[in-house]
């Protein structure tokens, strides 16, 4: 319990710490113009409602770690294993779109399809390359060939 | 004799060279279908405006190519601008630009490419405006307009798009010479200026022919100034701004081809040579007359003084108008 | 002509054979193309126009228009079944409509989708049918300051979908009204929050972000389940497939609420699609007897909103029929064809081609029936999409996400964006933020901001335009009843999880 209140003051932090930075760049820009709200009128409400309420959630959370400290922490009884996996996925899908500019959306595609057949869900090494063949070519054929959709085109594959 | 046969033999191998030159020059046809940039989505202006285009091109028979229109659209330009950098001395990719690609160098800081890289294929089209206010207004000529400017300054309100718009520029031109002064509303889209002129929430509006004219017939709008170099067909009643009595410079809202940097000069000859002769063949003069749109073919080199010109003029009036211009 | 004559006219138009043709074409592709991120129905307008010049001018408006509105049938599919917003309308249905199927009520969901589209969307178009003028000029007074009424209405929903905490919800909303800012601001051409970077000229769009928080954070919270082998249960018999009685009953006035506020909202040119789907989600929860079931498979929670969005699609055409104002991308694409034709859409529209306009009308309400009677049996077919291994169906999943966000603008920064949104999403889950209030602070940020900075320039100045119009002062009521309804309630909001 109180490491879930202890991330959601962390949360609070980050967030002061964004609207601290949406006023620091709003007060730049003029707030009241010749007729009413100016550029930086609203990103400047904004801002300062963000670390208002930001502070507040701080404190609160604080307050509930406090108030729960000697209690058994676990948030919603997931494994931190899980957690990893989760994160992975999505650590592999941000990685291949960044390689899509080289390799192409396919390509890509069925490097994310292999990796989390084959790591997260378990399948035979065949699978994976299965998979990692037939997803990518199915999606050539209704995005590409039926839809003509545009999709990323690699530097690299040409594709 | 050594001295002629040599001098011959050098002549003889620059005109082959010479020819060849002119030979590759000729040589240029596309070998893959030819991407057409758009900056805005389907259904937007330039989108609407080329596909048409491209359908005349096929009606009059002027081509076999393949076209494929490729929308690159978000940060007005600089989405499409960004797609051209990256095709830098490709030949089968061209862009359609809009007056706004020049406004928005003028202003984005962040800009990916300057007027001055972008090779410049043809100008095409011009787009005349007028000024129309609703039906019921009090105001029937320009001069009733800028009267009552003067005598309440800052009460009249146009709506119009964005403070770079044609609209917004025309408003600043009209306002320096007549030294008047009067509101600006800008709405995204063209649906709500006029919705806020016909609902009567402002007072006059800038629009083009092609979308005022069904309302101008049904006597929803009645429209006052024509903002062009010529009367638009079908309004021979409707002033020009200059008969009207207020000769300002005309600011066009001009739409045409650019190419990537560095295109190569045997493709833009292609290219602008097809719509060259596109410009006097019959189905494209009938497309660009029935959405009142001024046939003015420019080659490369006159576009690129136009563009030039254009944004220097620009500039001027922009920064008049307190917009901060930063190049 | 009007009203009842009209649209005999018009039926005898569109129940010729080769329109009716056009018009299941239209739907089917329309179905489709909703199901599909990547692929709006302006695009498949804007593709499929040039291949209609040769056509019938008829045939061809009527099946365009069947893809317009057809796709906002579609576009709840993949809601209900993936987490995954096919349109941008259809991100509401993501919150009641894929709780639904994670109870084993796929059917019911798809089913109910497709009851409440076709009531709406009807109802939509009779309205449109026999109150055209009065609307119209009724929605030329909306302007500026009605439109700030409006989205203080809109936020006044966050009350409605604050879940556990108000603050977390406040803030949630806060950060998605940010940012709507980012990009270049229309009325001064100066760049907000842009860092230098030229795709941020244009600001995020909004099914990025949705899909994203919604599709992608959902298959990672999905793995952190350890979510095996199926995806969703699947319901077993063909009866399981069907709503109950009882649901269908709780839905009896979001069908009409969906019609009319969708309707409503469709006609002003400027308010997104989605707009009318979270109104309709907000005032469906306000005056519902159990609250607290919203967000957690409520089946009128997802009646309101598809409603509204294919009342929403009817009532776009009100605009663009009788002043020839487009509403959006797909209307501009519909005016264009109507005038590549030869036909002059505009306030003489309905005098000088009445056949065609009636034709057009009529072909709305055979349509609307097309798309109910394909879209219901194929209910069974979509559910069987669960059918397939989450090891497959996952990765696919994201494949879709990339192929929507980049069909946006064609760039892949906004693939980019998609993947930091379903980090964000996910992180939101883990520390029960509601993410209803982010996406309904995006919705609503910028036509707030615009609204009141055009009002203050209509008003010179005086903040007073945006309460004293008659419109404003009823429209910023209702806003405050929904602010205090959960105090109004006799039994307090219980406040659980979303």
């Amino acid at each position: 319990m109180p490491l879930f209140h202890r991330y959601n003051a962390f949360a609070g932090l980050v967030l002061v710490a964004l609207g601290a930075f949406i006023v620091q760049q709003s007060v730049h820009w003029e707030f009241l113009g010749r007729n009413g709200p100016g550029v930086g009128f609203f990103p400047l409400v904004y801002g300062t409602l963000i670390v208002v309420l930001a502070l507040v959630l701080v404190g609160k959370s604080l307050l509930a770690a406090r108030r729960t400290s000697g209690l058994p922490g676990t948030h919603s009884g997931s494994a931190p294993g899980k957690v990893l996996a989760a994160v992975s996925v999505w650590l592999a899908f941000a990685a291949t779109v960044a390689l899509m500019k080289f390799i192409g959306f396919f390509v890509a595609l069925g490097l994310l399809v292999m990796f989390m057949t084959r790591f997260v869900f378990s399948r035979s090494q065949r699978f994976a390359l299965l998979a990692g063949l037939l997803v990518p070519l199915s999606f050539f054929v209704v995005f590409s060939l039926l839809l003509k959709v545009q999709l990323p085109v690699g530097i690299w594959t040409g594709v | 004799m050594k001295r002629i046969l040599k001098n011959l033999v050098l002549l003889l191998g620059l005109s082959a060279l010479g020819s060849l030159g002119i030979a590759h020059a000729q040589a240029f046809k596309p070998s893959k279908p030819i991407e057409i940039v758009v900056h805005t989505g389907p259904g937007g202006g330039n989108d609407v405006f080329i596909r048409a285009v491209l359908a005349t091109l096929k009606k009059d028979n002027l081509t076999q190519d393949n076209f494929v229109v490729v929308n690159k659209s978000g940060g007005g330009s600089a989405n499409a601008m960004n797609y051209l950098r990256e095709k830098a001395g490709d030949s089968h990719t061209i862009g359609v630009y809009a007056s706004v690609f020049v406004s928005d160098l003028l202003v984005q800081e962040a800009a990916p490419l300057g007027l001055d890289k972008v090779t410049p294929i043809a100008g095409l089209v011009s787009e005349p405006a007028m000024l129309v206010v609703k039906a019921d207004s009090p105001y029937k000529t320009m001069a009733d307009v800028i009267n009552a400017a003067r005598a309440n300054p800052g009460k009249l309100k146009q709506s119009g798009g964005s403070v770079l718009s044609r609209d917004a520029v025309v408003r600043h031109v009209l306002m320096s010479h007549t030294k008047t002064d009067w509101s600006f509303i800008s709405f995204p889209s063209g649906g709500e200026r006029v919705s806020a002129l016909l609902g009567g929430h402002v007072d006059f509006m800038i629009i083009e022919p092609s979308e005022a004219g069904e309302m101008i017939r049904a006597g929803k709008l009645r429209p006052l100034v024509q903002i062009a170099d010529r009367k638009v067909e079908g309004f021979p009643n409707v002033p020009l701004l200059g008969e009207a009595g207020f000769p300002v410079p005309n600011v066009p809202q001009s739409r045409g081809l650019i190419g990537p940097p560095d295109m190569p000069a045997a493709a833009v000859a292609y290219y602008t040579d097809l719509f060259k002769r596109a410009s006097q063949a019959p189905a494209y003069k009938a497309y660009l007359s029935s959405k009142q749109l001024d046939n003015e073919y420019l080659p490369p080199a006159e576009l690129r003084k136009f563009l030039d010109s254009y944004q220097t003029e620009l500039r001027t009036i922009l920064k008049g108008a307190g917009v901060k211009v930063v190049r | 002509m009007a009203g009842f004559e009209g649209l005999l006219t018009g039926f005898s138009v569109a129940m010729q054979w080769q329109n009716l043709f056009w018009c299941v074409v239209g739907c089917f592709l329309g179905t489709v193309i909703g199901i599909l991120p990547g692929l709006g129905p302006a695009a498949t307008i804007a593709i499929l126009l040039p291949l209609t010049t040769t056509m019938d001018p008829t045939g061809g408006i009527i099946m365009l228009s069947g893809i317009y509105y057809g796709a906002r049938y579609g576009g709840s599919t993949t809601s209900i079944l993936l987490n995954m917003p096919g349109e941008a309308s259809s991100v509401v249905s993501c919150i009641d409509g894929y709780q639904m199927a994670k109870k084993g009520r796929a059917g019911p969901a798809l089913a109910i989708a497709a009851i409440a589209s076709f009531i709406a969307g009807t109802i939509g178009i009779v309205i449109l049918t026999f109150l055209s003028p009065v609307l119209a000029e009724m929605a030329l007074s909306f302007s500026s300051p009605e439109f700030f009424a409006l989205m203080v209405l809109g936020l006044s929903l966050v009350v409605l979908l604050a879940g556990n905490s108000m603050l977390k919800a406040g803030l949630a909303t806060l950060v998605g009204m940010w940012l709507t800012s980012i990009g270049t601001d229309l009325f001064s051409a100066d760049s907000r929050f842009t860092f230098g970077l030229s795709d941020l000229l244009g600001g995020l769009d909004f099914i990025v972000i949705a899909v994203g928080v919604y599709a992608v954070a959902e298959i990672m919270t999905g793995i952190e389940r350890g979510d095996d082998t199926q995806l969703l249960p699947l319901p077993k018999g063909l009866r399981a497939y069907l709503p109950s009685w009882e649901e269908i009953k709780a839905c009896r006035f979001a069908f009409l609420n969906g019609s009319v506020v969708g309707f409503l909202i469709g006609t002003l040119p400027g308010a997104s699609s989605s707009i009318s789907s979270f109104v309709s989600y907000g005032i469906e929860k306000a005056v519902s007897k159990r609250p607290e079931m919203f967000g957690h498979g409520a089946p009128e929670g997802l009646a309101a909103p598809e409603g509204a969005n294919n009342a929403d699609s009817s009532g776009a055409f009100l605009p663009m029929l009788t002043l020839g104002i487009p509403s959006g991308g797909a209307t501009a694409m519909l005016l264009a064809a109507l005038i590549t034709w030869g036909y002059k859409p505009g306030p003489l529209f309905i005098v000088d081609s009445p056949e065609l306009f009636w034709g057009l009308i009529a072909s709305m309400y055979i349509g609307n029936a097309v798309l109910f009677m394909m879209n219901l049996p194929l209910v069974p077919l979509f559910a069987q999409i669960l059918r397939v291994p989450i090891a497959l169906l996952f990765p696919t999943v994201l494949g879709i996400s990339v192929v929507g966000a980049y069909a946006v603008s064609g760039s892949l920064f906004d693939v980019g964006t998609l993947v930091g949104f379903g980090m964000l999403g996910y992180l939101m889950f883990k520390l029960d933020f509601p993410t209803a209030p982010l996406m309904l602070g995006f919705v609503l940020g910028d036509p707030l901001e615009r609204a009141v900075r055009q009002s203050l320039t209509m008003s010179q100045g005086d903040p007073s335009i945006l309460v004293s119009r008659p419109i404003c002062a009823v429209i910023l009521s209702i806003a405050a009843l929904i602010l205090i309804s959960p105090l109004l309630r006799r039994k307090p909001l219980p406040l659980i999880p979303t």
